[in-house]
């Protein structure tokens, strides 16, 4: 029941303070802005140089949505840690979760609460994302196939929010949200490095991204245990949030 | 208290108890009626029964009137009283409140005690720590004092009077005070004085051991000192007094 009252407050939040319509704003223009820089490539570089001679490859869906998921993995990730870096850190900076705590509020409703309305915004952000990159690549060049584009949309999606949970894991620990933000930061980028051992990339969240540019360009390349992984990653890191948080004074 | 084991994140005990910070901070972008709401729906009140708890809550700190303005606009008067509002929200047992007027402009502080008079009218244990003793001396029925994380002493503003308090006489003076401080200072009835000097009088506050010998004596030291007594009176000693009666001792 108190889960319910919290998010609907942490969703009230996230619409009044415009955090949900610039994520959608943002994956939206980058959703949109792939298929159609691919679309006009070949007329953006007559008009650079008329003499350039550049030989462009006859694009296809495919590489419109490859585009918007190289985004996703970037601009996204990104998005993703900044909405989440302040989410715990900031409200016990500033004072908030001091009176909602003194309340008969459990701090694993506390955690779920954040976790939920920061999944939501990002599911808002994925959907607008996803509109305007098949509505465009679909006008622009050709339709994608809806079963890949939602299964690679639903992957990357899931990274994301492997990295909402492990940001709202650091935002519990450490109080301060920049400091939460570098640490998650940290991690991902220490995860980007161990993606380049061969014997540990099939098992790591961001593999997900990987899986997800096969399920796009149609192989059969999947990373099962990669998904188990990042599903134990989302729990862990909310359970450790819920008993970091438990134990601390306000 | 109330009935609960005091510990960290304890729901059964936190559904009886109130607790007001010394700043409380709310989510700005909220309404006061959407805090008051909020509140409430996590104490599981809803409908009706959340909205005449709102609306009775919002009428007794006086914010009736900003109930449907954002908090991120409202003075820190409006928000202490706001805090006040909402630690009532679950009608607690017991109500906790931390300084609840040591940040506050004189108006805000008179507006937040005045809630609090109204609240003692209501069934409601409230605790307030203050350092403000003429607060708690306004509005308190109880006071105790603590110096270093120890229990002084617990007891009614009246009793505390009594037993700790000496007797002050209040001599407003024309002259300098000088002559008649240093006659003061060797007898033994008087145990300290206070001065508060202006431009023409003085005023001095004199406690004393030995009220009945003090009350024959003063007037006549300051003639003897050769000034004009313009004022002169036994006053009530306060709580202030006791304070330093009690933590003096302790820090000799």
């Amino acid at each position: 029941m108190t889960t319910l009252v919290l998010l609907k407050k942490e969703l009230t939040e996230h619409l009044r303070t415009h955090k949900l319509l610039i994520v959608s704003v943002l994956l939206l223009v980058f959703g949109m802005a792939s298929p159609l820089v691919l679309a006009y490539l070949p007329k953006i570089l007559e008009m650079v140089g008329e003499n350039l001679v550049v030989q462009v490859p006859d694009f296809i869906p495919a590489d419109a949505v490859k585009s918007y998921l190289d985004s996703l993995g970037q601009v996204g990730l990104l998005a993703a840690i900044l909405i989440s870096m302040g989410a715990i850190a900031l409200e016990r900076e500033r004072g908030t979760a001091v009176l909602v705590l003194s309340k008969p509020v459990g701090t694993g409703s506390f955690v779920v609460a954040k976790l939920l309305g920061l999944g939501a915004v990002l599911l808002a952000g994925m959907v607008a994302g996803a509109l305007g990159n098949y509505g465009y690549t679909a006008v622009l060049l050709d339709r994608p196939d809806v079963t890949s584009f939602v299964a690679a949309n639903l992957l990357a999606g899931l990274y994301l929010l492997a990295v909402i949970s492990l940001t709202l894991f650091f935002s519990t620990l450490i109080r301060n949200q920049i400091g939460a933000g570098v640490a998650s930061l940290g991690v991902v980028l220490a995860g980007g490095l161990l993606s380049l051992v061969p014997a540990l990339e099939p098992y790591l969240p961001s593999s997900l991204m990987h899986w997800a540019y096969s399920v796009n360009a149609g192989d059969g390349d999947s990373r099962w245990a990669a998904l188990a992984v990042t599903w134990a990653l989302i729990i862990v890191c909310s359970v450790a949030s819920w008993r970091v948080l438990h134990r601390q004074e306000m | 208290m109330a009935g609960h084991p005091v510990g960290l994140h304890s729901p059964p005990l936190q559904r009886c108890i109130g607790y007001l910070p010394d700043q409380p901070v709310f989510y700005g972008w909220m309404t006061g009626w959407e805090y008051l709401t909020f509140v409430g729906n996590i104490f599981g009140l809803g409908g009706r029964e959340v909205r005449r708890r709102c609306e009775a809550l919002l009428a007794l700190v006086e914010l009736t009137a900003v109930a449907r303005r954002r908090i991120g606009g409202y003075s820190r008067g409006m928000k202490q009283r706001l805090g006040i509002a909402q630690a009532l929200i679950n009608q607690p047992k017991v109500l906790l409140m931390d300084e609840p007027t040591s940040a506050l402009d004189p108006l805000g502080r008179i507006e937040v005690l005045e809630t609090l008079l109204r609240l003692k009218e209501q069934q409601t244990t409230v605790f307030l720590s203050t350092h403000i003793l003429a607060d708690a001396e306004r509005v308190c029925d109880q006071v105790a004092i603590i110096n270093k994380g120890r229990l002084l002493v617990q007891a009614s503003v009246d009793e505390l009077r009594q037993r700790f308090a000496t007797p002050v006489y209040e001599l407003e003076i024309e002259g300098p005070p000088d002559p008649l401080v240093a006659a003061l200072k060797n007898l033994a009835w008087v145990q300290r004085v206070e001065i508060t000097q202006g431009q023409h009088e003085s005023l001095l506050r004199v406690h004393v051991r030995d009220p009945l010998q003090a009350g024959r004596e003063l007037p006549k030291l300051v003639v003897q000192s050769g000034l004009i007594l313009r004022r002169y009176e036994q006053v009530l000693p306060d709580l202030e007094d006791v304070f330093v009666k009690l933590v003096g001792t302790e820090v000799a």
